[in-house]
């Protein structure tokens, strides 16, 4: 009966500690079922790193506290039994170079064959079958033919596609896509974001998109949580967030951001640079190169509701109502 | 001024025993122009040839015809002792800033380093060189003291464009410089080329996949496809009025903010393989607009009365440019 008011995936004050560099800090957030969630920030902003510890998957020289619950079971720093469960089958996830990510010595039809297995437990035909249905929908063509492929015999659209099928294959409630098309062409992103898209519309899936391009969040999500310094700094349904951007962070980066529409600009650069993870400021992160810093910015800030959906980390947007 | 006429670039791979080996054009009969303070943006896809036009620009790579001048002269052989000479006036700045540096000399060494590659000046005016170049890129004498790996991202592609700066170049090919950085530091790194340029009257080749980019700082925008220009002509004109098919194609991918569910051109397929181009229009295979001719006859660049050219048979270019 609780299911239905437990949100899909919630993570409550999520902190990433690489040797006592904190990488992510005080990270909260829910996503819903169906929901489609962009996470955009720089380098090293920690919007990898959260999702990637949120999975077991960051490696052992890292510590995460806090907690990562799907449907109320917890999942941060779960036994391996538990996430094996979780991972591939509940969540899948899918990363940045395709052709690293696969078995070069498997054909790729062997390595969703695989998935299908080990999260399925199909066999015979019905694993031929489903094998093929999963390729053709990820648009390869001929797939009969063309699932003996060696990843090496296919081009990187194409790698990643087949990536793509085999998170599909476990029929996930959530897919983490982390900078899915940075490796790729212009001609070949458009493609698979649209991809990403139809798939998450018909299969109801919730979507995770993580990129440091707001344009190619903007383009599939219905929520944006904007990351700096290990913190999310805002977060906000998509329309709004750039109609009114509220963090004086995300305004600056949509300052920054050429555009190819509307009337040409100068990019207006943010001064400064990110904080180095050991030598970030005490107060808020973003204060050292904020144009409307005052005396409260020298605390740390935190994430607070502003309006339905929409909350934010800064002092002044907290003043100022 | 730069200018290169029908430059092509080929490099064979050998095939197995049985089979002859195959020639793959990188570069095909591309012609340039590079009037000073202009910036001509290449643009395409991996593989398209643009780095290799710049490399062959530059003399890095000798190509199998076609040849390039300066200030018309023709450019003397890489290697040569005149070559070097002409080196100070070409510069290349490429997309990894950290691999440009070497990574155990500071900052200001290595920006004053070309000054005595190429015997400028005595040290007193070396010494005023560097500080005017790293003052024009934004660094502190405090950041220049430093070592590459002790600096960001941003610093260290400013302190590249310092070192390329130093030798006051006429020409500077800039391949990728922005990739590797984030965007609110692009705009660091972007305004400080801008203003570079300003200031020497220097002329840029832009090299970039980013459209988004190259409108910031082109005035023209050449299309590179398979080797070869498909279209070429002011930046306005080619980003919001494309002719080729494939340029509508590129500037339909870019990701607009706010545009969700957009629709858009939407490419079939990959970029073909160099070693097997097509017959006909290179484009063909992935182009919704073919028609038979496009199969068997490979459009030559035409222009339009307002300078856009375009190698296409079914584009409608209204007024031809008499020649």
């Amino acid at each position: 009966m609780e299911d239905h008011v437990q949100p899909l995936l919630s993570i409550d004050n999520l902190h990433v500690d690489f040797g006592g560099v904190e990488a992510v800090r005080d990270l909260s957030l829910t996503l819903e079922r169906g929901q489609t969630l962009g996470v955009v920030g720089e380098s090293g902003s920690g919007k990898s790193a959260s999702w990637l510890a949120a999975l077991g998957l960051i490696g052992t020289q890292a510590s995460c506290y806090g907690s990562v619950r799907l449907h109320g079971m917890e999942i941060l720093n779960a036994d391996k039994r538990v996430l094996t469960q979780v991972r591939g089958r509940r969540i899948a996830i899918v990363f940045q170079d395709p052709t690293s990510a696969l078995n070069p010595l498997r054909s790729i039809g062997w390595q969703i064959k695989e998935a299908l297995r080990l999260h399925r437990g199909l066999s015979g035909r019905p694993l031929q079958q489903e094998t093929e249905r999963l390729l053709t929908r990820v648009g390869i063509a001929d797939a009969a033919r063309r699932k003996n492929a060696l990843p090496h015999e296919m081009s990187g659209g194409q790698n990643q596609r087949v990536m793509i099928a085999m998170a599909l294959a476990g029929e996930p409630e959530i897919l983490v896509a982390d900078e899915p098309t940075t490796a790729l062409d212009s001609t070949i992103q458009a493609q698979i974001l649209d991809l990403l898209r139809d798939i998450q519309r018909e299969t109801g899936m919730a979507l995770v998109l993580i990129s440091h391009d707001l344009a190619v969040v903007s383009e599939v999500c219905d929520q944006v949580a904007v990351m700096y310094a290990g913190q999310i700094i805002e977060s906000a349904p998509t329309a709004q967030l750039f109609a009114k951007p509220l963090h004086p962070y995300t305004k600056g980066l949509l300052a920054a951001q050429p555009t190819l529409d509307g009337p040409a600009r100068p990019m207006r650069p943010i001064r400064g640079t990110t904080p180095r993870p050991d030598e970030m400021p005490s107060g808020c992160s973003f204060a050292p190169r904020c144009d409307l810093m005052i005396t409260p910015c020298r605390r740390p800030q935190t994430l607070r509701h502003v309006a339905p959906s929409r909350s934010v980390a800064c002092v002044r947007v907290e003043m100022e109502g | 001024m730069l200018r290169c006429v029908n430059l092509s670039l080929s490099y064979r791979i050998p095939g197995p025993f049985w089979r002859k080996s195959t020639r793959v054009f990188a570069v095909n009969d591309v012609s340039i122009t590079l009037p000073p303070r202009q910036t001509l943006a290449l643009v395409g896809e991996s593989g398209s040839g643009k780095s290799t036009t710049g490399r062959l620009l530059l003399g890095l790579e000798t190509p199998d015809a076609g040849y390039v001048m300066l200030n018309g002269t023709r450019l003397p052989k890489p290697g040569t002792r005149r070559w070097q000479k002409l080196r100070k006036r070409l510069q290349l700045v490429y997309q990894s800033p950290l691999a440009a540096l070497d990574a155990r000399m500071k900052i200001s060494d290595a920006v004053r380093e070309p000054l005595a590659i190429h015997n400028i000046g005595t040290p007193q005016e070396r010494a005023l060189k560097v500080g005017a170049a790293l003052e024009a890129v934004g660094l502190t004498l405090e950041q220049s003291s430093r070592y590459p790996h002790e600096l960001s991202g941003g610093q260290v592609q400013r302190a590249v464009l310092a070192r390329a700066m130093v030798t006051e170049p006429e020409v500077m090919v800039c391949d990728e410089p922005m990739s590797a950085l984030d965007v609110s530091v692009q705009a660091q790194v972007m305004n400080t080329l801008l203003e570079m340029q300003k200031r020497m009257r220097m002329a840029i080749l832009f090299i970039s996949h980013d459209l988004r980019l190259v409108r910031q700082i082109a005035h023209e925008v050449a299309v590179m496809y398979l080797g070869r220009i498909v279209e070429q002509g002011p930046t306005e004109l080619v980003l919001h009025r494309p002719l080729h098919p494939y340029t509508r194609a590129l500037v339909s991918a870019v990701p607009v903010i706010g545009a969700r569910g957009q629709q858009r051109i939407v490419l079939a397929g990959d970029p073909p393989d160099p070693s097997r181009p097509p017959n006909g229009c290179p484009f063909h295979p992935r182009c919704s607009l073919a028609v038979d001719r496009c199969r068997v006859d490979r459009p030559a660049l035409r222009t339009s009365a307002e300078g856009q050219s375009v190698a296409c048979h079914v584009a409608e270019i209204g007024a031809e440019a008499s020649r």
